[in-house]
């Protein structure tokens, strides 16, 4: 029934005069259960379903969604989508072109090995007290009294169809977990932490989680950079970040600003620009060992998927080899202004949502050195395990990670938690000054915002455990 | 949609639920990116929403659909009493009241003018100007949107608004580094000062040209209401009781403690004329009222939906989102100052025209950074001096406020991407706000 609608929209937007048309037909199912200090939340369940039309008429875009997948508010759809591209073409100096003209064909569907919808909410409940518990169980010198944590379920079944022949339908269940915990000492104040898992998965993914030691390990670091962290000295020195740091500065100074839609300034409204530039391919902007890949199709990841929204085949990209751009992210319209055409990275979070040029699952390479080795050699340093605040410019060159588990290192070794120290850096400075990949390589859910109406989408970002030789890192309020 | 929302209720009812409230929303209009070049997309949308709270015997159940078909919904309907009966009861479970309130009709929430706009002769408009501005290009979003609320609750109360909403978020860019920012929002076209705020874009992106980094450090500091409105929608956020329940709010503990210089008075004013997030009711109901968050510098209250307000004793302020309270629209009190006179009172500081990606070290101490973002200036001897880059404020929430010492006497609407509360704000100067920059700039 699904296709018939889709295809009614194609076949009215081309009657109506559009020279390209597609349509998504996408439903969002979730499911979310919340535990705060103890007492269990209401749960939260959501169904979001209907279909957008995307055209091109008269050399430019036009968008139309509806969720009422009935004929005659569907051609309605296809009609305005297609006004209102020729209304903006009279405004438009660029006529709009796309690459990728290939027909494909394709059902993809992420099966779970356990479906989280056969797991009764009476289990997650339990879960989520035990968790609770565990928290609270495992403070010995301080207090745990904000803990907030969440389990989620979301299925997001798409079908596309576009004028060139494409049929494209897929199913990708995705688990996620929230924490979100703050420890208090009379005399030492507070301090917070949060973190997301997630998965393309059902209830596999939460039991892989070890949700009960994991959060135990969490509140146990917590509670003993409260009470025994002592501030940074601000200096120059060597820093080594954990895999959850090295995950966003991927995805903050590297992934957003290799977006070509960034790049050619179609964002410049909301979510910024770039430094990179459109004849920076080629362009050295770190050390050798800096090197960053988006992989769409890594199995199991948060941001998974095998064809993106505009029935592009997705591919692993490599954006920076070795310290230079190797290539951008790019849709079918990016892809034809840089002649490369579409590397696949089109995401849409929601049928009625144009799709963005987005990241999927961005990280740094394992590379070979233990951490054992990585720690061996810094005389005098940090080790930034996680973090907790961040930002960066919306150029992405002026970053800021605030770590939150955080050791000093001293002759080649880790001594007492640092509190808060603080990275403030451009990024041209911090991918010049990285030295050292470790062979840890581990990713970290999160969700990444970019449009307008910000499309919230899920994103692995991840890494090894980076050595960064003589960064200035603050901490001391002074920074 | 009454009709539906009295449907999906009765349909609650003989699923035994005990209290159900019913929204259904319809929101029709149009986004379009556009820039210099052109229009970059135009996006049509039509949806319409069902919400849905429904309790008995202590627990509840909060289900939302973006689904046409409302058979489908009412079928859906039908898992909601299995998924009660084996979740827990909650701690507070705060009943839908019983009396039957007459809500007011809100001034200046629905100008029919909005929908019938072509706002493509807005955005021509808009690029001629700036086009005599000498800015080297501008980038900008344009939003109109129709919609329409209608409310029903299991114990006989009904409600139904329409709002209109129009939006401009413009920047301007000139040289390689300078930028600066318009916004123009609105329910009503008479308000919408488009043409102010794209002079307002381009003029702030020339005088922002060539700019260099300054020395971080403990700075004069003045706010533009566009910075003003992202940080009080922060403050509105931990104004939330929900928040300061969970202890993740740096305004727990603080109920009738001063907090900042006597002539801060901030609101939450859920049924202010023409507020882009007024509404006659919240999603509980509750006639939206105004409520005074900081009075006289003192934290007076907090926002509350009937959950928190059973929690915490007192009566809801109709902030009721779904479960969480939340700020409707802020209203920040005049001040007695003008931009140019607090601009005259800044021996040596910084001007931050705009700011973005407020990010939280923690939330029970509000320790927080927010990069700058736009035209930035050095102000020397009450003038404007030179522009500036690689800002960052790096502070805690409650140092700013305790260090507001000046409020201007003109504020603004604001809402834009990056600040999603509708807030009238003013001008503030602030001492001693922490500023950091890289420490190798670009």
């Amino acid at each position: 029934m699904y296709e018939e609608i889709a295809e009614l929209a194609i076949n009215k937007a081309v009657s109506f005069g559009a020279s390209w048309a597609e349509a998504r037909i996408q439903s969002d199912d979730s499911f979310s259960i919340s535990i705060k200090n103890g007492s269990i939340e209401q749960p939260e369940i959501e169904k979001i379903r209907g279909i957008s039309i995307r055209v091109i008429a008269g050399g430019a875009l036009g968008f139309a969604s509806t969720n009422a997948l009935e004929r005659n508010r569907v051609i309605e759809a296809a009609e305005m989508a297609v006004k209102g591209a020729r209304a903006a073409s009279l405004l438009t100096k660029e006529k709009i072109e796309f690459a990728n003209g290939k027909e494909e064909k394709a059902d993809f569907s992420v099966r779970e090995k356990r479906p989280f919808e056969n797991v009764s909410p009476k289990s997650i409940t339990s879960l989520l007290k035990e968790l609770d518990l565990r928290v609270v169980q495992s403070a010995k010198n301080a207090k745990f009294p904000s803990r907030m944590f969440t389990l989620s379920y979301q299925k997001t079944r798409k079908l596309y169809l576009n004028s060139e022949g494409s049929q494209i339908r897929c199913c990708v269940p995705r688990a996620s977990f929230h924490f979100l915990c703050g420890a208090y000492h009379p005399l030492k104040g507070t301090i917070e932490r949060s973190f997301q898992l997630g998965a393309s998965d059902g209830w596999k993914a939460v039991e892989r989680w070890k949700l009960l030691e994991k959060v135990e390990r969490e509140a146990k670091s917590l509670e003993k950079n409260l009470v025994k962290g002592k501030r940074n000295q601000t200096a120059s020195m060597d820093l080594v970040v954990g895999p959850e740091v090295a995950g966003i500065i991927a995805h903050e100074s590297i992934g957003h600003p290799a977006e070509a839609d960034r790049i050619l300034g179609r964002e410049m409204a909301q979510a910024g620009g770039s430094y990179m530039k459109p004849d920076w391919i080629g362009k050295r902007i770190g050390s050798e060992s800096s090197t960053v890949v988006d992989d769409p199709i890594l199995p199991g990841s948060y941001g998974f998927y095998l064809f993106d929204d505009e029935g592009v085949k997705a591919r692993k990209r490599v954006i920076v080899s070795e310290g230079r751009i190797n290539e951008f992210l790019q849709n079918r319209e990016t892809g034809k202004n840089f002649r490369t055409g579409s590397n696949g990275a089109a995401r849409a979070s929601l049928y009625s949502v144009e799709p963005l040029v987005r990241m999927a699952n961005t990280y740094f390479p394992a590379g070979n050195w233990s951490f054992e080795e990585l720690i061996e050699g810094v005389a005098h340093g940090i080790y930034m395990k996680n973090f907790m605040e961040w930002n960066i410019d919306d150029k992405r060159i002026n970053q800021r990670y605030v770590g939150l588990e955080a050791y000093q290192i001293e002759k080649g070794e880790i001594r007492d938690p640092i509190k808060l120290p603080v990275l403030e850096i451009s990024t041209f400075e911090l991918h010049k000054r990285l030295d050292a990949r470790g062979n840890d390589l581990e990713f970290h859910a999160a969700t990444c915002g970019k449009g307008d109406p910000l499309q919230a989408i899920p994103v692995f970002m991840g890494g090894p455990s980076l050595r960064f030789s003589g960064v200035r890192v603050g901490g001391d309020r002074k920074c | 949609m009454l009709n539906l929302a009295e449907r999906i209720v009765k349909e609650g009812e003989r699923l035994g639920f005990e209290d159900t409230l019913v929204i259904v929303r319809r929101s029709r209009g149009t986004l379009s990116r556009f820039s210099d070049k052109g229009v970059a997309l135009n996006d049509s949308f039509d949806s319409s929403e069902v919400s849905l709270n429904a309790g008995k015997e202590g627990r509840k159940v909060v289900a939302h659909f973006t689904i046409h078909d409302s058979d489908e919904i009412c079928k859906e309907l039908k898992r909601l009493p299995n998924l009660l009966k084996v979740t827990d009861p909650l701690a507070i479970y705060a009943a839908l009241p019983t009396k039957i309130e007459k809500y007011r009709v809100i001034d200046g929430l629905f100008d029919k003018r909005v929908g019938e706009l072509n706002h493509f002769e807005i955005m021509r408009d808009i690029i001629n100007n700036a086009d005599g501005e000498k800015v080297d290009s501008i980038a900008g979003t344009l939003t109109l949107v129709e919609s329409e609320d209608a409310m029903c609750t299991s114990q006989g109360q009904e409600g139904c608004y329409k709002r209109s909403e129009i939006e401009l978020n413009l920047r301007a860019f000139a040289d390689k580094e300078a930028s600066g920012q318009g916004i123009a929002v609105s329910t009503a076209f008479d308000k919408f000062d488009y043409l102010g705020a794209t002079r307002k874009a381009c003029r702030e992106a020339k005088m922002a040209e060539k700019p260099v980094n300054v020395d971080p450090g403990k700075w004069e500091v003045l706010l533009a209401p566009p910075v003003v409105a992202n940080l009080f929608g922060e403050v509105g956020m931990f104004a939330s009781a929900y928040y300061v329940d969970a202890g993740i709010s740096f305004l727990a503990g603080k109920l009738g403690n001063k907090i900042s210089m006597e002539g801060l008075n901030l609101f939450d004013w859920g049924n202010v004329p023409y507020g882009l997030a007024s509404s006659p009711f919240d999603w509980e109901g509750t006639p939206t009222r105004q409520t005074r968050i900081i009075s006289k510098g003192v934290l007076s209250s907090y926002l509350h939906n009937l959950t928190t307000a059973k929690r915490f004793n007192t009566e809801s302020t109709g902030n009721a989102g779904w479960v969480v309270p939340e700020p409707t629209n802020l209203v920040i009190a005049p001040g007695t100052e003008t931009e140019k006179s607090l601009l005259k009172k800044v021996s040596k500081g910084i001007y931050i025209t705009n700011n973005w990606y407020t990010r939280y070290q923690n939330y029970r101490e509000g320790t927080f950074s927010s990069v700058g973002r736009d035209a930035a200036f050095l102000i020397e001897s009450g003038e404007i001096k030179k522009p500036l880059k690689g800002i960052r404020i790096s502070d805690s929430l409650p140092s700013l406020l305790s260090n507001i010492c000046s409020i201007s006497k003109e504020r603004y609407w604001v809402r834009w991407w990056d600040a999603e509360v509708p807030v009238l704000a003013p001008f503030m100067l602030v001492n001693e706000l922490g500023i950091t920059t890289p420490s190798c700039p670009a």
